[in-house]
């Protein structure tokens, strides 16, 4: 009696347990990728979905090639959960949108550039959010950071290799996205003029000469045809201006409890494979097209861009939280730098 | 035999006498290698003409898809063999390879399909095991179709003397028609090898700057006489790539471009339309055209190219199959390609039974 009690329990439990994972089903997540369904993140989305699948959530998944659209179904509630660059995620989310600082994740040693080194922090720091004790940083309100990966470093591309300093882009177009402010605010620092535009139309406007400096990773190079828009004159400087992200962030009520935990573990542990894609791509760019700064200008920019990170995050458009976990990171990667010495960043006046 | 045994080379530790002797001889043998190599070199070429000339275009008119790209699978190491008769087997070589990524594309798609299922199912290993397949497969595919996009250029750049992507080749009023639908081809195969590639985590690393080649590459053709194809495959472009689609009315070229299609009996234009749409995940664009393509009323194959009729179609059975899968865990059932799963029922059981019973 005792038994068949038991099993009735049971039984009832797992038709319990399997209401609770129907109710919890068909999550929609909304991906931008540059190349819809066929993209490379969109692929990487179709994975994650069958893994997080593990954990209770039965995601169905919708490509986007156009980035406010997907982050504005999301805000407006159409999907549960979405997937787009750091610049667009940061109204959800500023402190993990702070990998997308300028300058911020960038090593130098010796006023030369160490693209490994910086990639390494971009590392630590997604893996610091992905941690259970950075859980409560990633959830603002109803919203909650899912996950994050690299997407490569911003480098400027110039049509012409006379724009070598500061000085040289004085009075020069640059391209400016208009919903990342922090660009204007940069522009208009260096004395150039920003001319507006989006990811649609920045390679155009490059290509055709209407610009003369745009900061692209390389994933864009060659499908974007940039080489174009550089020709023989032009070039693409190993100074990057800040790594770029891609976020998920998702409305946690309309998931499985700890759903995030899991999730931006996920993410974390795809760091590699992201990587991979990024190194193929930065090697896609011919030698001869790339361009190095001197060490003394290394120095002189990289002060530049902390200096402007700075003015930016007092004027409340960066999260100065995030910048202190970075700050932290950088300096376990490269404790020689000289602002490791310093509390720049760690206390703000 | 003989051209091959004439050749010798000067080694090191010999006296001066015997250096001389085989330098001497080694410029003979040089000078008939030479002669050798023109004349395998012709009859190389001679022998490849005649399979473009006589073999290919029967193999373009069989409606059997899996003896087409079997065939194909056959046939690329022995066309390439005549490399080592000095003749340049690039152009068939193209075609083959085309035709031979079809046989990877039918694998990938019942692996899809499996994928599709299992996770509808929540079998989330089985769903795993079978999108590793799918990956696998659609590198096997990536790796065919960029051989033939490769292909097609070394063939048509060295003969026609023009930069893909970047200038026009000046194809001849006559005659040319192989050469075009190697450039065509070979076009939509570069396409295909990017997203195959894509979708197989870059396990074969295709360029990625194709699209807007193969934008400007489609512009040189004459698309009326292509089946539509050239300007559809414009439109995908512009659909996909930023900034492209300024001032093009993407919807109207590929509404042409399916007409045309049709009335040629070549419904590649349908593929590339359901490819943009799923660019977007628009369901239901891709509803209407697998619907467009299984209903044009009268519709016949060209006989000349069933064979790429057939492939698109395969491409929009695989379209259906997948909405299929996806709605109800098995593929499209037979006869009803251009329904759907959710199709509202038409009501054909408004009899009076009792009626008939009287």
């Amino acid at each position: 009696m005792n038994a068949f009690k038991s099993l009735r329990s049971a039984a009832f439990a797992g038709i319990a347990l399997a209401f609770g994972a129907s109710a919890q089903a068909n999550q929609k997540i909304c991906v931008y990728d540059l190349l819809g369904n066929s993209g490379d993140v969109f692929n990487q989305a179709r994975d994650y979905a069958l893994e997080m699948q593990k954990n209770g959530a039965q995601i169905e998944l919708k490509a986007y090639t156009d980035e406010r659209v997907a982050t504005e179904d999301f805000r407006t509630g159409q999907c549960d959960g979405v997937m787009a660059m750091g610049f667009r995620t940061r109204q959800f989310n500023a402190v993990s949108a702070s990998i997308d600082t300028l300058g911020s994740t960038t090593i130098l040693r010796n006023g030369k550039i160490d693209m490994e080194g910086s990639y390494e922090v971009v590392r630590r720091v997604i893996q610091t959010f992905a941690r259970p004790e950075a859980a409560k940083l990633m959830v603002e309100g109803k919203y909650e950071v899912a996950g994050i990966m690299p997407m490569g470093a911003a480098y400027p591309v110039v049509n012409d290799r006379k724009i070598n300093s500061v000085e040289a882009l004085a009075g020069k177009k640059i391209a400016a996205f208009d919903y990342d402010k922090a660009q204007a605010v940069m522009i208009q620092k260096i004395g150039a003029q920003p001319i507006s535009a989006d990811v649609s139309n920045f390679s155009t406007k490059f290509n055709n000469g209407s610009v003369d400096f745009v900061a692209a990773p390389a994933l864009a190079y060659k499908p974007l045809e940039l080489y174009k828009g550089v020709g023989k004159k032009g070039a693409v400087v190993r100074f990057p201006i800040l790594i770029l992200s891609y976020q998920m962030v998702i409305n946690q009520t309309k998931f499985p409890a700890g759903f995030g935990q899991k999730s931006r573990e996920y993410w974390y542990s795809q760091f590699d494979r992201a990587k991979k894609v990024i190194d193929a791509a930065e090697l896609s760019i011919p030698a001869e097209t790339w361009m190095d700064l001197t060490a003394q200008d290394g120095n002189k920019y990289t002060l530049m861009l902390r200096e402007s990170r700075l003015d930016i995050a007092k004027q409340g458009l960066y999260n100065k939280t995030g910048l202190k976990v970075l700050k932290k990171v950088r300096c376990s990667v490269n404790a020689a730098d000289a602002e490791c010495a310093t509390k720049s960043e760690e206390e703000w006046q | 035999m003989a051209c091959s045994t004439l050749v010798f080379q000067p080694t090191r530790g010999v006296s001066a006498f015997f250096r001389r002797l085989l330098l001497a001889t080694s410029v003979v043998g040089f000078g008939l290698l030479t002669g050798c190599q023109s004349l395998q070199r012709g009859g190389a070429n001679i022998a490849l003409g005649v399979v473009e000339r006589n073999v290919v275009p029967p193999v373009l008119g069989v409606s059997d898809l899996n003896m087409g790209c079997t065939h194909a699978m056959a046939m690329v190491p022995l066309i390439g063999s005549f490399r080592s008769f000095y003749g340049d087997p690039s152009g068939l070589e193209s075609i083959l390879s085309t035709s031979a990524s079809l046989c990877a594309d039918n694998d990938a798609n019942t692996e899809e399909l499996r994928y599709l299922r299992a996770q509808r199912d929540r079998r989330t290993a089985d769903a795993l095991d079978a999108r590793t397949s799918h990956k696998r497969l659609l590198e096997r595919s990536a790796r065919r179709q960029l051989a033939a996009y490769v292909q097609m250029r070394q063939s048509l750049e060295k003969k026609y003397r023009f930069q893909y992507g970047e200038t026009c080749p000046k194809f001849r009023k006559k005659n040319s028609d192989f050469d075009q639908i190697i450039y065509l081809l070979g076009s939509i195969s570069g396409l295909q090898a990017m997203v195959n590639d894509v979708a197989a985590e870059k396990a074969v690393n295709v360029p990625t700057d194709i699209p807007l080649k193969a934008e400007f590459a489609m512009g040189c053709l004459d698309n009326t006489k292509w089946w539509g194809t050239p300007q559809a495959i414009r439109a995908t472009v512009w659909s996909v790539v930023p900034g492209a689609s300024e001032g093009k009315d993407v919807a109207g070229t590929f509404n042409q471009a399916m007409a045309l299609g049709e009335q040629q009996g070549v419904r590649l234009p349908h593929v590339l339309a359901t490819i943009s749409a799923g660019f977007t995940d628009d369901k239901q664009r891709i509803r209407e055209v697998v619907k467009r393509f299984a209903t044009a009323p009268g519709y016949v194959a060209n006989k000349n190219y069933r064979y790429i009729d057939e492939a698109a179609g395969a491409t929009i059975q695989q379209m259906s199959d997948r909405d299929w899968t996806i709605g109800t865990g098995s593929r499209t059932p037979v006869g009803r390609l251009g329904t759907f799963w959710d199709d509202k029922k038409v009501a054909k059981d408004n009899i009076d039974a009792s009626e008939f019973l009287k």
